[in-house]
């Protein structure tokens, strides 16, 4: 049986980025649609993007999922990319949780005014301070052979990929000698994990695709 | 090897607070797991913490030659003790239905903190995000308890993550949120449905939670007497 998917969200990187990378990687059929906004708002299921639909090949609609996270967690799951030992799972799980965790502390200080604003700049440089260096623990502990665990591509190495490619970017200027701290490029274990998550046969497609789809990733701070 | 003690024990540290541990808690006590809880000094005992928060969960296992799991993350925490338990399917796609509720939860509550330092036109704003998200999450609960034969829970005939998801996620609103924004509480008890009070009820009656219903008190009575 033939699964296809629809991942309906803006054409932006946004919250979704980790989630096309993990639909390229499964090696599954899937297309994007980015819905009139916010006259589609009341059509999705929680009135937020994304959403994923996945469709049996009778092209009846089996599942709606929405949250992003969620989402991902089961495109992983499913396709092999998060492990089924529950442990083993937890340990990935958590580790992108915190990069999530990061990467909205950053979208709420974008929103952010006055004494709030600069409680979350301190807020973010302690904890991307924080996730570094537990990401980078976490590389070495695995022989920094640019996995998270195990030698085979897998879920966190993907959002992790995404994570860090988004804050590659110098940033708006207040949070630039902050957004600094995240910069791969010095981090040699990430550069690693960069490169080895480029290179992985299974993101091909994405790779391609993203030299034609510039505009998108361009759009990093939106 | 013979060890009698294999069955693992738990700490979750965190405040002595409802915050993001409640469904935790719940969980531990419906799994009849060997559990304790710390409250770390805090920030003193911050830089301890693998990823510098709370809460975190350390298993034991008993075994002496074996590490303790440590799991940081409420929500990562929280699928582990869910599926270690059995409290969610194995099937991966009802087991995202009550993964995509409890994030649902935690983005209106999310939502709620988020207004708090706001002013004026912006808090105005963001306070209708949390009310249109609670309307929704209000709405699912009510459908779902409907569908489900009105038995009170949200899926199945027995207690899952889901139901301890949302009794936590009504609680902290209006007996955690409320000490932020005395409003919240009875804004939020206006708009429970009678399909909400009846999860409620069933959650808190279901002899798993006995324990933990004895410990932290009755949410319902609280409800109900106000």
């Amino acid at each position: 049986m033939s699964q296809q998917y629809v991942l309906r969200y803006f054409n932006i990187q946004g919250l979704c980025e980790a989630l096309r990378l993990l639909l390229t990687a499964s090696g599954t059929n899937w297309t994007e649609e980015t819905p009139e906004w916010p006259r589609e708002k009341s059509d999705q299921p929680l009135g937020h993007l994304p959403v994923l639909v996945e469709s049996s090949k009778g092209g009846k609609d089996d599942v709606v999922l929405s949250e992003t996270l969620v989402i991902e967690r089961y495109i992983a799951r499913k396709y092999g990319l998060l492990p089924t030992d529950i442990l083993a799972a937890a340990r990935q799980e958590q580790l992108r949780d915190q990069l999530h965790d990061v990467w909205s502390t950053h979208m709420e200080f974008m929103h952010s005014t006055g004494e709030r604003s600069t409680e979350l700049v301190t807020k973010f440089e302690q904890d991307a301070t924080r996730l570094v260096s537990v990401h980078v623990a976490a590389l070495r502990r695995n022989g920094n052979n640019g996995h998270y665990f195990g030698e085979a591509l897998s879920y966190v190495d993907i959002a992790a990929y995404a994570f860090f490619k988004f804050f590659s970017d110098a940033g708006p200027k207040s949070l630039k000698a902050k957004v600094g701290l995240l910069n791969y490029t010095r981090i040699p274990e990430v550069s690693k994990l960069m490169a080895t998550v480029e290179a992985s046969s299974s993101l091909a497609p994405y790779f391609t695709a993203e030299k034609e789809n510039g505009a998108r990733l361009a759009t990093r701070f939106k | 090897m013979t060890a009698d003690n294999t069955t693992p024990t738990y700490v979750l540290r965190y405040f002595d607070i409802i915050g993001l541990a409640e469904t935790s808690r719940m969980l531990l006590t419906a799994a009849k797991a060997e559990w304790t809880e710390e409250h770390p000094e805090w920030p003193q005992e911050k830089p301890n913490q693998p990823f510098g928060h709370l809460p975190v969960l350390v298993e034991k296992s008993g075994a002496e030659d074996e590490e303790d799991f440590v799991l940081s993350e409420s929500g990562s925490i929280e699928r582990y003790l869910a599926r270690k338990f059995n409290f969610v399917p194995t099937d991966n796609k009802q087991m995202a239905r009550h993964e995509q509720l409890r994030d649902q939860h935690l983005d209106a509550i999310i939502a709620f903190f988020a207004q708090l330092s706001l002013v004026d036109e912006a808090k105005k704003e963001k306070r209708e995000d949390f009310d249109a998200m609670l309307d929704k999450v209000i709405e699912i609960h009510t459908s779902l308890i409907r569908k489900n034969d009105d038995c009170g829970y949200l899926f199945g005939e027995e207690l899952t993550f889901a139901d301890m998801s949302a009794y936590a996620f009504y609680k902290l609103l209006v007996m955690y949120a409320v000490t932020f924004e005395a409003d919240v509480a009875p804004f939020v008890k206006d708009k429970i449905t009678p399909e909400v009070l009846h999860l409620l009820r069933t959650v808190e009656s279901d002899p798993l939670l006995h324990e933990h219903v004895e410990k932290k008190g009755s949410f319902v009575a609280h409800i109900l007497t106000e």
